[in-house]
């Protein structure tokens, strides 16, 4: 799977989004990604055997030409995936209200409510409204962003709008530059027993919870750890390169690591050689995890659990800078300049 | 004149404490190095920022040898470094 950013402009800028950085460093330009730049686009998920074309921004609804990309992906391909605030406007809701719940899941993140964290009662009822129109189509998304979280209201809502009867939570993940609001690891042991919790209140209401990448093992206990089980929860401890494909062509490993890792789509390349590429430069990294025992734990060496987000991983790490006066005895070797 | 040189990471080191190790990592060619033992005490030292002296001193105390002998030892270890491209020898005149 590759994401596409077809917009890095948003009308909600949450603090906790992990492409804020990228957002306000590409301020400057154009902020859609023109017709031509998405057909490449295209070309490349095609070549890389793709089925399916996921769009994400920024808000990608805010594409002045949504409709068109959203058809020229079903042309072309059997699904489309779009991620979104859920506050789209009537002519992009007519376009997705066209497509089969079938060829379309709109990931709708229910936690997005801007800068200060609460929606105006107009938002709230215009995503609502959304959900509800498109039905099946939509499956609602909540970002952990705190261990005290509280997405109890979800339950209510998806019953409410006919949405799917799955529910996506992620941990909210640094930026590259880290000034967003993410979640401490230390924390994770805490929001795991909530997570545990509300996976058992959510089955119980028939919704299934799935968790979304960078979760570990052991930030739930035997117990938290059973229950979600009981609840048939999908814990998948992984992080693998999803590609996030920039507005500039620049693949990268995923947006938290955008600017660290990334690699051109080159006319030719194909997402398994990006893969292979971004994997190989994030690999000694691997060895480590969000905890100074990952790069020891049984689970980990058994590969039950990935150690968690690579970027909070690489946010461990110091670069070394020392500057040691060596004796003229020390080394025999000649001087580098 | 004789020059001052200066051992010094390679551009794209990071590191990190681990349980049990310190886990070094060369980003430039892709490469992690776990270091344990004599390596990593030397491996803190350097991010200590101590002289080379006082290395001197730590490693004799830690192997009960020489100064001597942690002279050597230390050396062994900077040379393999630099040949696995972790640090490197900045030269540097004197005023």
């Amino acid at each position: 799977m590759a994401n596409l950013v077809v917009s890095n402009t948003c009308n909600l800028h949450c603090s906790f989004c992990f492409a804020r950085d990228y957002l306000h460093d590409q301020s400057g330009a154009a902020p859609f990604l023109s017709p031509e730049a998405y057909d490449k686009r295209l070309d490349f998920l095609a070549r890389s055997g793709m089925d399916e074309v996921r769009l994400i921004g920024g808000e990608p609804t805010l594409h002045p030409g949504f409709a068109r990309l959203l058809g020229r992906a079903l042309e072309r391909f059997a699904k489309v995936v779009v991620f979104s605030n859920g506050l789209a406007g009537e002519a992009v809701l007519a376009a997705l209200e066209a497509v089969s719940p079938e060829a379309l899941t709109v990931m709708i993140n229910t936690s997005a409510s801007g800068p200060t964290g609460v929606l105006s009662e107009q938002e709230q009822a215009r995503r609502a409204a959304v959900m509800r129109r498109l039905g099946r189509r939509a499956m609602a998304g909540y970002t952990i962003a705190s261990p005290d979280f509280d997405c109890d209201f979800l339950l209510a809502l998806i019953h409410e709008t006919g949405c799917r009867t799955s529910l996506r939570l992620g941990l909210a993940q640094p930026a590259p530059g880290g000034k967003n609001a993410w979640l401490s690891p230390r924390d994770y042991p805490a929001a795991g027993e909530r997570i545990a919790a509300f996976a058992l209140r959510a089955a119980g209401q028939g919704v299934r919870v799935e968790l979304d990448c960078g979760f570990v093992r052991c930030m739930f206990s035997q117990a938290s750890f059973d229950a979600l089980m009981r609840a048939n929860t999908r814990f998948v401890s992984n992080c693998s390169p999803v590609l996030d494909v920039d507005l500039d062509g620049q693949a990268s490993h995923c947006f938290p690591l955008a600017g660290k890792f990334t690699a051109p789509l080159s006319a030719s390349v194909r997402a398994q050689d990006l893969r292979e590429r971004l994997g190989q430069a994030v690999r000694p990294y691997r060895l480590a995890g969000i905890y100074p025992e990952c790069s020891s734990c049984a689970l980990r060496l058994a590969q039950e659990c990935s150690g968690g987000c690579l970027a909070l991983t690489i946010q461990r790490f110091h670069p070394a800078n020392f500057r040691l006066r060596l004796p003229e005895r020390a080394l025999d070797e000649p001087l580098e300049s | 004149m004789t020059p001052a040189c200066y051992l010094c990471p390679a551009p794209l080191v990071t590191w990190v404490t681990e349980r049990g190790c310190t886990l070094v990592v060369n980003e430039e060619n892709a490469e992690a190095f776990q270091m344990t033992g004599f390596n990593e005490v030397l491996w803190d030292c350097l991010v200590q920022g101590f002289s080379y002296a006082k290395i001197i001193q730590i490693a004799a105390e830690m192997r009960a040898g020489t100064p001597a002998v942690a002279d050597e030892m230390v050396q062994a270890v900077l040379r393999e470094w630099r040949e696995l491209g972790l640090v490197r020898i900045e030269g540097q005149a004197h005023g």
